[in-house]
């Protein structure tokens, strides 16, 4: 995984068959930013704070944006995001939150804690692959980061 | 007039009678003194004419000159006298009588100057007459006239004094004994009238103070008058208005306190009936102390029926008996001491306690005691009932919670399976679609039409229960979520659901009243509203003029809507089955959909205290309407 200048993209899902729709859909939607995939919350924080395995890992870098689905093994979607929006180092990261619950709880939650965006994942596998390429569009090429 | 002034007017008459009395008297003194005066003048004059005429005839016989001017002199002096005469004889009588003595006196001068003149008499006498003695004897003879005259005149003067002098006595007299008849009349007609005054006064205060005396307050006396005892009947007359009224005053006094009396004999009547038919037990007790003023024992002052039944005595015996003598129990069972302190704190005592007996269950008394003066009331009464339905309440709040505890465990649980299924079995769904859609994209040209059109199925389907999963999620969301209040307007949302239900190029005419603003859950009443224009819209479909009205009106205290559409229409004979989960009166190929979306409508308006009808034919449109309580009311 090398740094490229745009940043890249970490994508934190468990569902393996979701997360290869969504790197199909973003790559049909022809973002070209690297995608990290982790598969749980603790990998999650590891990539994004050099915890744990990638500890001490040289050219550390922060992802331009999360795609962050809300549950997952370990530590969940929620706690990801709040130990995200509460560190200095990372809270101006991007947090999407790509998740398949429509409870209103999860959605005031997630805004509390700083979500940038909500999307709860289509069935409709058009309606998905068009919201993953809407992300695509605004967060990695019309929204200026912050950094 | 003032008895006082009646006096004071007898008194000045009788002063003004002494001082004119005396006046009279100095009068009379006085005229008497100048009658007197001038019967001396009167006298004086007598005198010098008899002097003159002895003088005068002295002159006659002896011619000599010193009785000439003896004669003047005497002349002289008797002139001077009329002169002053003139001052003591006032009246006009008098002064004429002067006036006549001064004329002859001065015409007596002239002659007796005449004689002088002539040659000596007294050859006269002796000698033959002459003419001159003749003259002279004429002369002579005249003086001797006047003299006479005068002589006259001076009497005269005298008796006018004289008469003067009487003419006074007699005036004194009569002005002294009308003075004093005067006097004595008025003294006495004041007299009698201040008399009969008085007298007329003192009968009528008498007869007045009489009646007053005899109990009559309101008699007034009622006297006329400026004098002192017309002031005194007035203030009578105010004294007997204050008795009137301090007698009236304590006549009410007397009819209010019989009346208190007759009010407090009822109502302690009253107030005893209503403790004697007390279900309740009811004693009354007054402390027994003893030498150090310490509470011993009570008495019994008052029991009611149920209360001798309680101590096994009658109730008429019980009053005066001691409470320890009764029950001995209360010596030991500390209901003395509690009693006690009842009357020394001033604090009533409410308690309930169970008296116990081996093989029966125990009775439960609810016990009240206040202090009543020196002692104390009590009402016990059996609370063994209440006590058990208490229990038994307890006992049926102790499971009603345990069921609540256990139904919102339940509603966790169904929540937390909502949450799986929203987010789980979507997750697989979401899966067959994406790679069915990969397959397509990828290996679509390794498929026949056939092979295609049946991955489409698959598709379609999937696609279909993600839509059940999440129908069927709102459904049950409606139940679990806690509902918002606050006014929400109606016509706003039913245009927004409109313009969300219409897909692009749809030519639906759509038509909306005022609608009343309702009170409620705004995203709930959305989803109503969402699912009856969506429902219209989906059913105009077939229409070539597809229209759907939504009106709104107060109704019967409540606020009614409804949509309106000229669609499809149902039969009314299914309208029962509309609103049930899964129900649907069209096939999928006719009309998509769920059965979801009019169950969904059905569970808000009910929640928010509404109902929801529909009617309809086949063909010829449908009206969907729902009703809500008028904002304000009590939910």
């Amino acid at each position: 995984m090398s740094a490229s200048r745009n940043g890249f993209i970490l994508l934190v899902e468990d569902n393996p068959s979701d997360a290869e729709l969504t790197l199909r859909a973003l790559k049909k939607a022809r973002v070209a930013n690297d995608v990290h995939v982790v598969r749980d919350g603790a990998e999650a924080l590891e990539v994004l704070f050099a915890e744990g395995a990638d500890a001490g890992r040289a050219g550390f870098a922060l992802p331009r944006v999360v795609l962050l689905d809300l549950k997952l093994p370990k530590v969940d979607g929620l706690e990801v995001l709040r130990r995200v929006k509460a560190d200095e180092r990372t809270k101006l990261i991007p947090v999407v939150v790509l998740t398949s619950s429509r409870e209103e709880s999860d959605l005031v939650a997630s805004y509390h804690l700083g979500a940038n965006s909500y999307i709860v994942k289509p069935v409709d596998s058009d309606k998905f692959f068009e919201a993953v390429h809407q992300v695509g569009l605004y967060w990695l090429l019309l929204n200026e980061p912050a950094h | 007039m003032r008895l006082s002034s009646r006096f004071r007017i007898t008194y000045a008459l009788s002063f003004g009678s002494i001082v004119v009395l005396g006046l009279i008297v100095a009068w009379a003194t006085y005229e008497a003194r100048r009658a007197h005066d001038a019967e001396a003048v009167a006298g004086e004059i007598r005198d010098l004419i008899l002097e003159r005429a002895i003088v005068r005839d002295e002159f006659f016989l002896y011619r000599e000159a010193r009785a000439r001017a003896q004669f003047e002199t005497a002349t002289a002096r008797l002139d001077s006298k009329l002169s002053a005469a003139r001052t003591v004889f006032a009246s006009v009588e008098a002064q004429r009588t002067l006036d006549e003595m001064q004329n002859v006196t001065a015409a007596s001068k002239a002659v007796f100057e005449e004689f002088a003149r002539l040659p000596d008499g007294r050859e006269a006498l002796s000698a033959p007459v002459s003419a001159a003695t003749a003259l002279s004897q004429r002369l002579a003879s005249r003086l001797i006239l006047i003299a006479l005259d005068l002589d006259g005149n001076a009497g005269r003067l005298r008796a006018l004094a004289a008469e003067r002098s009487r003419v006074t006595e007699v005036r004194t007299t009569l002005l002294v004994i009308s003075l004093i008849v005067l006097t004595l009349a008025l003294a006495s007609v004041n007299a009698a009238m201040a008399t009969r005054l008085v007298k007329r006064r003192i009968e009528r205060l008498q007869a007045g103070a009489e009646r007053i005396a005899a109990g009559d307050f309101a008699h007034r006396i009622d006297v006329k008058g400026d004098d002192e005892l017309a002031a005194l009947g007035r203030s009578f007359d105010a004294m007997a208005a204050r008795v009137e009224a301090s007698h009236s005053g304590l006549a009410a006094e007397v009819a209010e306190r019989a009346r208190a009396e007759e009010a407090a004999r009822t109502s302690e009547e009253r107030f005893r009936g209503a403790v004697d038919a007390s279900l309740d037990a009811y004693f009354l007790l007054r402390a027994v102390r003893d030498d150090t003023d310490t509470i011993t024992d009570f008495e019994f002052v008052h029991a009611n029926r149920n209360a001798a039944s309680i101590v096994a005595v009658p109730a008429e015996s019980l009053p005066g008996q001691r409470l320890c003598e009764i029950l001995p129990v209360n010596r030991t069972g500390g209901f003395l001491a509690k009693y006690a302190r009842v009357v020394e704190t001033r604090t009533a005592l409410e308690e309930e306690f169970a008296i116990e007996a081996p093989g029966v269950k125990p009775t439960w008394i609810h016990h009240q005691v206040v202090p009543v003066g020196d002692g104390v009331a009590i009402n016990s009464r059996d609370v063994t009932d209440r006590k058990h339905s208490e229990e038994a309440i307890r006992t049926l709040n102790a499971s009603l919670e345990t069921r609540a505890d256990e139904l919102e465990a339940a509603n966790k649980e169904l929540e937390a399976f909502s949450y799986s299924v929203s987010h789980d079995l979507r997750a697989p769904l979401r899966a067959v679609d994406g790679f069915s859609r990969i397959l397509l994209e990828d290996h679509g040209d390794q498929l026949d039409a056939e092979g295609k059109r049946l991955l489409g199925v698959v598709r379609t389907n999937t696609v279909r229960m993600g839509q059940l999963i999440d129908d069927l999620l709102a459904f049950s969301r409606v139940g679990r979520t806690t509902m918002t209040r606050s006014s929400v307007d109606m016509e706003s949302l039913a245009r927004a659901s409109f313009e969300e239900a219409r897909t692009a190029g749809d030519a639906v005419s759509f038509r909306v009243g005022p609608l009343p603003p309702a009170e409620g859950d705004p995203s709930l009443l959305r989803q109503v509203w969402g699912n009856l224009i969506s429902n219209a819209v989906k059913f105009t479909g077939p229409k070539p003029e597809r229209v759907v009205e939504v009106e709104g009106r107060t109704e019967e205290g409540r606020l009614v809507y409804s949509v309106k559409d000229n669609g499809v229409g149902f039969d009314a004979a299914y309208s029962n089955k509309l609103f049930g989960v899964f129900q649907r009166l069209h096939s999928s190929a006719e009309f998509e959909g769920t059965g979801v979306g009019l169950a969904l409508v059905q569970r808000i308006v009910h929640r928010e205290g509404g109902e929801v009808w529909a009617e309809g034919k086949v063909g010829e449109g449908a009206t969907f309407s729902f009703s809500l309580p008028c904002p304000g009311g009590s939910s």
